[in-house]
């Protein structure tokens, strides 16, 4: 059972503020604010943001690190779980990014001129940050740390549903924390290819649209509490966890498998380990990411799934509102799940105008689709090739 | 170091800075070796050695934990070749973009991308099955193997790289039910550690 949400991100720092955001599609991509972009050739990303303002630090901060503290802080407060399980009975298991280096900090002191191997005042170790964390929150038993890319935070929470499922564990603290809205990381994805040639700022990203031509950066936390059904608060509960499954394709570094033969493996294991057949999934999530090459295979897994299905299953992608959180990315979009199935409605992806012929799926436009909404597939995908399905159940059901 | 109990296969390797990995002695797919790490060598030669002549199952399960990053070298070579003027300008966004990003090699970002090893030795031996990575993770490797519901051999193994270029690696070609006979540890210990302590316990 999925029992609270802690959360930093660009479509808010609070549920409340984070369910409007969606219904209303409010833009939160926009304009790099918390570093000089002067001479960059993109310059768009989703930023946190409170109350609608971009949350700004300075620049020996590494921001994933940051957010994943507040967020932890915001969902421990509300859930309690630390009044609720003994340290021991808690772990903490996060997806996460690439370290964190302050640039501007490298080159101001020099530091490639150091002697290889001496430590680098500029260079955060993640890992160590978040095991940190977990101390400081008093999780003592066990913190895992997932660096699967784009999948990351989706195999964090797939293998603490497993925990909990399998006996081996009372209560997890799952999610993901990332931002590669610094100068190296930033045009470091950029010149991987998978970012949008075009700078149209809050438009930038088009999952599914027919115009799409890459992805946008986005950055944030989100921190979920995950319980048995046995111990958890009636009244806290959003949503269940029913079934995962993950794969890889084995395929390429960066593209994914135009056959779309294990993306459709994963959600055929994750429907098996949710025990249901795919005539019961309301609406999908999909990874997309807005590249011209994600959006035909995951037309292509959910056709081989669904048959003809697909043409009328409501799909969402959350990437044009806020951009693509890589490490946190399987998470937070788990906010759009909550939100479907508290809601029950679909919410529509944000600039997503006109159909791909070659990806024609169902895809909500301009205002969200109120239909009954009892189980939710998730899937995430990322570069190495792993892919993720998650499957959501409405809590009673 | 390769030693078998059973049906467990476990191999430790540890190069030091400077040695040579003789990953070509192990790979099929050379053209992707310009993508591989210190760490990615060592983990192909280790599991090269592992599996021998023998191809493991598309669908076997692959767990992995890479080590925690000691440094980041990103940008030494690009800077050690800056002119004294270069040197001496202020850091902003277009000093970054004009004078940095033109000179820093496209497979730089890839060698620092986390999922580098877990997808290159996949790709190598066209490993299709279950998986997670994990960042210096034994108790994810372990409860990754413990929680897994195939029905056969499934690989577990660990690396890193380390600042002065040395590198280690361990796998293990295990049942999840095989997991109880090993030496168990504190889940919070090094899984490089674990690979190596099971390597010299296991006999043959």
């Amino acid at each position: 059972m999925i029992t609270g949400f802690g959360i930093q991100s660009p479509l808010g720092c609070h549920w409340d503020e984070v369910q409007e955001s969606i219904r209303t599609g409010q833009h939160r991509v926009g304009p790099i604010e918390n570093f000089d972009t002067g001479g960059f050739p993109m310059t768009a990303a989703g930023e946190v943001r409170h109350n609608g303002q971009v949350v700004k630090t300075p620049g020996q901060v590494d921001r994933k690190v940051h957010f994943l503290d507040r967020a932890l802080d915001q969902l421990l407060q509300r859930t309690q779980l630390g009044n609720r399980y003994e340290p021991d009975e808690l772990l903490l298991n996060m997806g996460t990014g690439i370290d964190y280096l302050d640039s501007e900090g490298y080159f101001t002191r020099k530091e490639f001129t150091k002697p290889p191997g001496e430590t680098i005042e500029s260079h955060n170790q993640t890992g160590k940050a978040i095991r940190e964390l977990a101390c400081k929150y008093g999780i003592r038993g066990g913190c895992n740390t997932f660096v699967a890319a784009c999948a990351a935070s989706s195999q964090a929470i797939g293998f603490s549903y497993k925990l909990l499922k399998k006996g081996l564990a009372k209560a997890v603290v799952a999610g993901g924390s990332d931002s590669m809205t610094s100068h190296a990381t930033y045009i470091g994805f950029y010149k991987l290819g998978a970012m949008a040639f075009t700078d149209e700022g809050a438009t930038t990203c088009k999952p599914f649209d027919r115009c799409r031509n890459g992805t946008v950066l986005g950055e944030g936390a989100i921190a979920m509490a995950l319980e048995r059904a046995e111990d958890a608060l009636r009244d806290q509960v959003i949503m269940e966890v029913a079934g995962y499954g993950s794969t890889s394709d084995s395929f390429a570094i960066t593209d994914p498998d135009p056959t779309a033969d294990m993306l459709t493996r994963s959600v055929e294991l994750a429907l098996k380990d949710a025990g249901i057949s795919p005539e019961l999934i309301d609406c999908v999530h999909l990874h997309g990411t807005g590249t011209p090459k994600n959006a035909p295979v995951e037309y292509l897994a959910l056709k081989r799934v669904f048959g003809d299905r697909v043409s009328e299953l409501p799909v969402y992608s959350m990437k044009g509102q806020m951009g693509h959180l890589v490490g946190s990315c399987g998470a937070m979009e788990l906010l759009g799940v909550a939100y479907s199935i508290r809601r029950q409605e679909v919410p529509h992806t944000v600039n997503f105008s006109e159909r791909d012929p070659a990806a024609p799926l169902f895809v909500v436009k301009d205002k969200p689709l109120s239909i009954p909404i009892r189980y939710v597939l998730k899937l995430n995908a990322s570069f190495g090739g792993h892919n993720t399905a998650l499957v959501l159940k409405k809590p009673g059901v | 170091m390769l030693k078998l109990l059973n049906k467990v296969k476990v191999i430790y390797k540890k190069y030091h800075a400077g040695q040579d990995i003789p990953v070509f002695d192990h790979v099929s797919k050379r053209k992707l070796t310009k993508y591989y790490t210190r760490e990615t060598m060592a983990a192909a030669v280790a599991l090269g050695e592992l599996y021998g002549e023998q191809r493991p199952s598309a669908d076997t399960p692959f767990f992995y934990s890479t080590g925690e990053l000691e440094f980041m070298d990103y940008f030494r070579e690009v800077c050690n070749n800056f002119s004294e003027d270069e040197q001496q300008m202020s850091f902003s966004g277009a000093y970054f973009i004009e004078k940095v990003m033109p000179r820093l090699s496209p497979l730089s970002q890839f060698k620092i991308m986390r999922n580098m090893p877990h997808c290159l030795i996949a790709l190598e031996y066209g490993l299709k099955g279950e998986n997670a990575l994990f960042l210096d993770s034994l108790q994810g490797l372990l409860y990754s193997a413990k929680m897994c519901e195939y029905d056969g051999p499934l690989l577990i193994g660990a690396g890193k790289l380390y600042a002065d270029g040395g590198a280690e690696s361990g796998f293990a070609e295990i049942l999840p039910g095989e997991l109880d006979d090993l030496p168990l540890t504190s889940p919070e210990d090094d899984p490089l550690a674990f690979f190596k302590r099971i390597s010299q316990s296991l006999c043959v």
